[in-house]
């Protein structure tokens, strides 16, 4: 029993393994030259509006598409937005990775860190990973047009985190002036 | 009080722009290839020589990125749906015939440098999309019906 068990585990997370491969190849799918890609862009450049994610997943564009009974257009519109879901995942992420660094340089450098405040950013990183992370299967494996809560989701968490990292950041320059004034 | 006078100023080239040359373009597509074209290729600066003879250079320069930017997040907000009208209405109102301009826009992909320098990457390729997209459907459209029997 326990035997099946493990196999069963084990398989799953391979089918998981090809899964995420199979998404990161086909966030790389670049039908253009010059596409901006994750790796090439500076982090964060400019946050995507929240506004402009609904867009992505939204499910209104598909049918319209859809209403317009082309098989090749349907197939066209599924990859497009496809390739772009996996590519704002993979920029939320890496946006996210760049905050958390220099938070934890800014962190290294302060003396008095609020042990709460850095608890609830690690617990919000940990979440926003995960979405991320549940995002971008689950794009691979079903599309992204019914992700749009999910993408949401991340998106505010995004916000949230950049801006407790702006507060974070403008109360550590603060303390620092005023040990420098002090000294 | 100089940052302030600066700041009225670019309020008021934008306005300016926006009264004597946006509002007379057909669509906002048009508007936005119209923008990306004051741009220069090589520097990424800005120029307008009216707007110039009436503001500053660099006055003129900010005013010009910001109505760029401004109409540039809004065709990218844009529904597929209405994406397409536009990019129909922009198709009608060019000098050239509209099939031969929507052959040039599929292969050479001009609306590439209608994207303004550090806007979001999701949002510059959302546009890209939707752009390739909205000319599929056009193309669609204009294919001629099977005849009947």
């Amino acid at each position: 029993m326990i035997g099946v068990s493990i196999a069963f585990a084990m398989g799953m997370f391979l089918l998981l393994l090809g899964v995420w491969r199979r998404a990161m190849v086909s966030s790389r799918e670049v039908p253009l030259n010059g596409e901006i890609l994750p790796e090439c862009a500076q982090f964060p450049v400019e946050p995507c509006p929240a506004e402009y994610v609904s867009k992505i997943f939204s499910r209104a564009d598909w049918e319209f598409v859809a209403a317009l009974s082309s098989p090749s257009l349907e197939g066209f519109f599924r990859a497009e937005r496809k390739s772009l879901a996996l590519l704002w995942v993979q920029q939320t992420t890496a946006g996210i990775q760049k905050i958390m660094r220099q938070h934890a340089e800014v962190s290294r450098r302060s003396e008095d860190l609020d042990f709460a405040t850095e608890m609830w950013l690690f617990l919000r990183y940990a979440e926003l990973r995960m979405v991320c992370a549940i995002l971008f299967v689950s794009i691979e494996l079903a599309g992204p047009l019914w992700l749009r809560g999910l993408a949401l989701r991340a998106s505010k968490l995004s916000q949230r985190i950049e801006q407790a990292q702006e507060a974070f950041n403008a109360v550590a320059g603060e303390a620092r002036e005023v040990r420098s004034i002090d000294s | 009080m100089s940052a302030t006078f600066k700041l009225v100023s670019v309020q008021d080239a934008y306005d300016d722009i926006l009264q004597r040359t946006l509002s007379r373009i057909s669509c906002d597509l048009a508007r936005l290839v119209y923008l990306a074209s004051t741009r220069d290729y090589n520097t990424g600066n800005y120029h307008h020589e009216g707007l110039v003879a009436r503001f500053s250079v660099d006055v003129a320069r900010k005013a010009l990125e910001i109505a760029h930017r401004h109409v540039f997040y809004k065709v990218s907000a844009y529904s597929l749906e209405e994406l397409a009208e536009e990019v129909e209405v922009y198709l009608k109102t060019s000098r050239e015939g509209p099939l031969e301009v929507l052959r040039a826009w599929q292969n050479l992909e001009p609306y590439r440098i209608a994207v303004p320098m550090d806007v979001s990457p999701a949002v510059a390729r959302l546009f890209l999309s939707n752009i390739r997209l909205a000319l599929a459907i056009c193309r669609h459209r204009q294919k001629p019906l099977p005849p009947r029997r």
